[in-house]
């Protein structure tokens, strides 16, 4: 059993790996192996506690499977078909600190349209008092109608609301994910109440408080480089007068901010910028079109 | 000065809205026993329960019990007066209606409108494990189970990897 100690993290991961899209074919064993790479970068040099992937079918399990049990994880499948709809979705978790609950997998049905919100699992912690309950998404492309994303939004908070009624004090609760919708969009400020204003959050505690506004575009950097920077975390080529979304985010409780076991870790929680993968998005040859993001809490 | 007369126009159609949704939900449970009676010739139904789990302490249990209630959806065999009973999915209703929620095998579907609660039911019924229990509540007699004492029993919920 590992000790607590002031310095003691928690680090997650969520990347959209782009392997198994809705309507796309099998990944070749070249881009599997990038896949492999990307994660086993991830959690050898950023000491990686829980790993969330998107868009992975069934074909993929057993590889990410051997991958995570050679380095001390294990993986829960939580690619499902629910009706007409299917959450594509693998975590990989630390086991000699993190036991994880199955996933509970929600769903909102409109009409004859069924839209997937959210993966709930819940992560207990050695030497923790109170679990971590998480919520993976990965919303529907904006195809979809902006009164269809505020539902999105709106089912999720309902889901966060539930949890505040089980605690008499804010709970741990981190929603992180692909929403195809950026900080900024309704979904996520009027129904989810998501706010870039950690001031506001420490003051309103049923706010939830996203660290990922910050990364709306590129760092600072000189006009006169040309290398390629990341600008977001979703690239698309053909983008007219932007190139680069924010649609992968981590969004925590105020739990987070004070008062709670763990405190966020803003300078260590960002858009993974990872040498040999990055630069792949830029490519046309190439299926990957998201960047992973990382997410750190610090034991108080 | 606040308008209160708009304010109690619009509780009262709220109200109203709310009451049209709920027997909106009812005549949908209802299509779906009609359909059910018509397959099985009356022998199975489905109703909704509110079930308040026992602590095993007889006098808290009699007194108060505060373990909270869940509400589910349970389907039986009308004609087996004491037959088992088997829980084929939790049930939640919003206030006023919609959306309405079936939680089952760690999935759980909201229903924000009618046609999404029967695709929903549609959903529950094609499950295999909800074909079993269904099956064999309309062979109860054929079993000899017609005179067991009610039982309510709850599917194992599917493990994950």
């Amino acid at each position: 059993m590992e000790s607590k100690s002031a310095n003691e993290t928690l680090a997650f991961v969520w990347w959209n790996t782009s392997l198994a899209p809705t309507r796309g074919t099998p990944p070749t064993p070249a881009q599997l192996d990038v896949a492999l790479q990307v994660v086993s970068t991830l959690i050898a040099s950023g000491n990686i506690d829980l790993v969330a992937l998107g868009e992975v079918s069934e074909s993929e399990v057993a590889v990410f499977r051997a991958m995570a049990n050679a380095q001390g994880y294990d993986l829960i499948n939580g690619c499902t078909a629910v009706g007409k709809s299917r959450f594509d979705t693998l975590f990989l978790h630390k086991t000699s600190r993190l036991t994880v609950s199955a996933p509970v997998s929600i769903v909102t049905e409109k009409g004859q349209r069924m839209f997937r919100v959210a993966q709930r699992i819940d992560v207990s912690i050695v030497g923790a008092k109170r679990p971590i309950h998480i919520f993976v998404s990965h919303w529907s492309s904006r195809l979809s109608t902006d009164a269809d994303r505020e539902l999105l939004g709106m089912r999720l908070r309902d889901h966060v609301d539930n949890l505040f009624k089980l605690y008499t004090a804010t709970p741990d609760i981190i929603l992180l994910g692909d929403y195809n919708d950026e900080p900024f969009d309704k979904s996520l400020t009027d129904r989810l109440l998501s706010t870039r204003d950690r001031n506001l959050a420490k003051l309103k505690s049923h706010l939830l408080y996203n660290p990922f506004w910050r990364y709306l575009g590129a760092a600072c950097g000189d006009p006169k480089e040309q290398y390629w920077t990341l600008g977001g975390t979703y690239y698309h080529q053909s983008g007219d007068n932007t190139r680069w979304r924010l649609f992968d985010q981590m969004i925590f409780s105020t739990s987070f901010l004070a008062d709670g076991e763990w405190l966020l870790d803003e300078s260590l929680t960002k858009v993974a910028d990872i040498p040999d993968y990055s630069t792949r998005l830029d490519r046309r040859s190439e299926i990957f079109d998201h960047a992973p993001i990382i997410g750190v809490v610090r034991r108080v | 000065m606040a308008d209160f007369s708009l304010s109690f126009k619009k509780g009262i159609e709220a109200a109203r809205i709310a009451e049209n949704n709920r027997q909106e939900i009812r005549s949908v449970l209802k299509a779906v026993n009609d359909a059910l009676s018509l397959e099985t010739e009356g022998k199975v139904a489905l109703r909704i329960q509110v079930i308040r789990p026992k602590t095993g302490n007889i006098v808290i249990d009699f007194l108060q019990n505060p373990l909270p209630s869940r509400t589910i959806l349970e389907a039986h065999n009308p004609q087996a007066l004491g037959g088992p009973v088997w829980e084929l999915c939790e049930w939640s209703e919003d206030p006023n209606g919609y959306p309405c929620k079936i939680q089952r095998d760690r999935t759980e579907f909201v229903c924000e409108d009618k046609e999404a609660l029967e695709s929903a039911l549609q959903n529950l019924l094609e499950d295999p494990g909800v074909g079993r229990r269904l099956y064999n509540l309309m062979h109860i007699e054929d079993k000899g189970q017609g005179s067991q004492e009610s039982s309510r029993a709850q599917e194992r919920p599917a493990v994950n990897e």
